[in-house]
């Protein structure tokens, strides 16, 4: 119908340092922890899921698959609330 | 830039605020501007008039009931005592005796942006639809009602609840026919007829504050979430968004309708399917068109220059992520500013309030 075609907004999210997360897309905002905005940042600066889970595990000290499952929860969970694709 | 001087209307901000505070404060920002802003008030206790930062002379004007004639013999006095160059009509009512006047104001060396009678009819309320349809844009199901009669057909075709809306202002949510009959008779009592009812959407409200030049074509946008509305469903506090996708369906409306001059256009993004479907269009700006001199565009002060016809190159660039709160506050000031609006009908600030 609009004529534009379905793009990821991750660029386009602004993530502060606090975990004060918005969404310039849809003007929602929202807050995420450490893990949360070491996620993002990771998924902003072109990284997949699994190399953000590995960085999550090194930096946090968790094991890969523990962190590979919660960053995938996380993922997922963005995907959910429209964060990462304009609709 | 020359100094240009500008006269606005709508200088009445209460819980419902019209527009012309903001549009005067919006050009006050503007660097490159120099000149003298002058209020017109309908009313000697229109809030604005009463800001000392505002305007440099207020001037009280005719009701829009009193016709163009009187609207015209009003400027012609104020034209000759403090000379301006353009005007920025802000209020629904008003603005068909100002397009009336279009030409007889042109010679006095007044300028506007608005609109001609036709597309301004297009927009409104009642024919929204069939406009939204002819240009591809999502609409709610909308069917003008013209008797208190047609509201039980009405609510069969729309379901429940659904909204009842002026055909300049106000807008009831109606969950059954008795709540529709007050609001229409409430309604057509203080704006008229036709009244319009329309499919409830819940979504997500966002507004877009526009700004059509010479040729009809979009000259700026900005678009705003709304964060906090009053209950008459204003906006209070807003942030400003940028979606390509709502930015697109605005070039279209006004495009579609070549526009000439601002407008306010309402979008709901619904919850059921995440589709913008226009649901209102203003032939104004809205009251919260200072955020567009906040977040980098300022469309106020494009108007000023395009009305001019200066060249301006269109833009869509301006800083998401910036907030609006609107708060209440109380201004004081002395009896002599009460005085001149009252007695004289104007009021210079130059001399204190005193002519």
């Amino acid at each position: 119908m609009s004529g534009i075609a379905r793009k990821s907004k991750l660029a386009s999210i602004h993530l502060s340092d606090s975990g004060f997360l918005f969404d310039s897309y849809t003007g929602l905002t929202y807050g995420v922890n450490e893990t949360g905005a070491a996620v993002l940042n990771g998924l902003k600066a072109g990284k997949g899921v699994e190399e953000v889970a590995r960085q999550v595990a090194r930096e946090f000290d968790v094991p890969e698959p523990t962190a590979a499952a919660d960053v995938r929860e996380f993922y997922d969970k963005l995907n959910s609330e429209g964060l990462l694709w304009t609709r | 830039m020359d100094k240009i001087s500008f006269a606005v209307t709508g200088m009445n901000a209460t819980d419902n605020p019209a527009p012309g505070i903001a549009v005067i404060r919006a050009i006050r920002e503007d660097k490159n501007w120099q000149g003298k802003a002058i209020g017109l008030a309908y009313d000697a206790l229109d809030t604005g008039v009463y800001d000392p930062l505002l305007c440099d002379r207020v001037f009280m004007i005719p009701y829009a009931a009193e016709g163009e004639k009187a609207l015209l013999a009003r400027l012609q006095y104020i034209q000759e005592v403090e000379p301006f160059e353009v005007l920025v009509p802000t209020l629904d009512a008003e603005l068909v005796n100002f397009i009336r006047l279009r030409h007889e104001l042109e010679p006095m060396g007044i300028r506007m942006l608005v609109p001609t009678e036709e597309v301004l009819a297009m927009r409104s309320k009642a024919k929204l639809g069939e406009f939204a349809r002819d240009n591809d844009i999502p609409f709610p199901l909308s069917l003008s009602v013209l008797t208190p009669e047609m509201l039980p057909d009405a609510m069969n075709q729309l379901g429940v609840p659904f909204v009842v809306k002026g055909c300049y202002y106000e807008a009831a949510i109606c969950h059954t026919i008795e709540q529709a009959r007050a609001a229409y008779f409430s309604i057509a009592n203080r704006w008229g007829l036709p009244i319009v009812a329309q499919a409830y959407m819940p979504g997500e409200e966002y507004d877009i504050c526009a700004l059509g030049d010479a040729d009809g074509k979009l000259n700026g946008a900005v678009a705003m979430r709304k964060l906090r509305l009053t209950d008459k469903g204003k906006a209070w506090a807003g942030i400003t968004i940028q979606d390509e996708e709502l930015l697109e369906l605005s070039r279209r409306v006004v495009e579609g309708l070549s526009w000439t001059g601002p407008m306010e256009i309402e979008f709901i993004r619904s919850a059921r399917d995440h589709r913008f479907y226009l649901f209102e269009i203003n032939p104004r700006f809205p009251a919260w068109c200072y955020l567009t001199a906040g977040c980098g565009l300022n469309l106020p002060a494009r108007y000023l220059r395009l009305a001019m016809g200066a060249k301006v190159a269109p833009s869509l660039k301006y800083t998401a992520g910036t907030v609006f709160v609107r708060h209440a506050t109380d201004v004081i000031c002395s009896l002599d500013i009460l005085e001149g609006l009252t007695t004289r009908g104007e009021i210079s600030r130059e001399t204190g309030g005193r002519k």
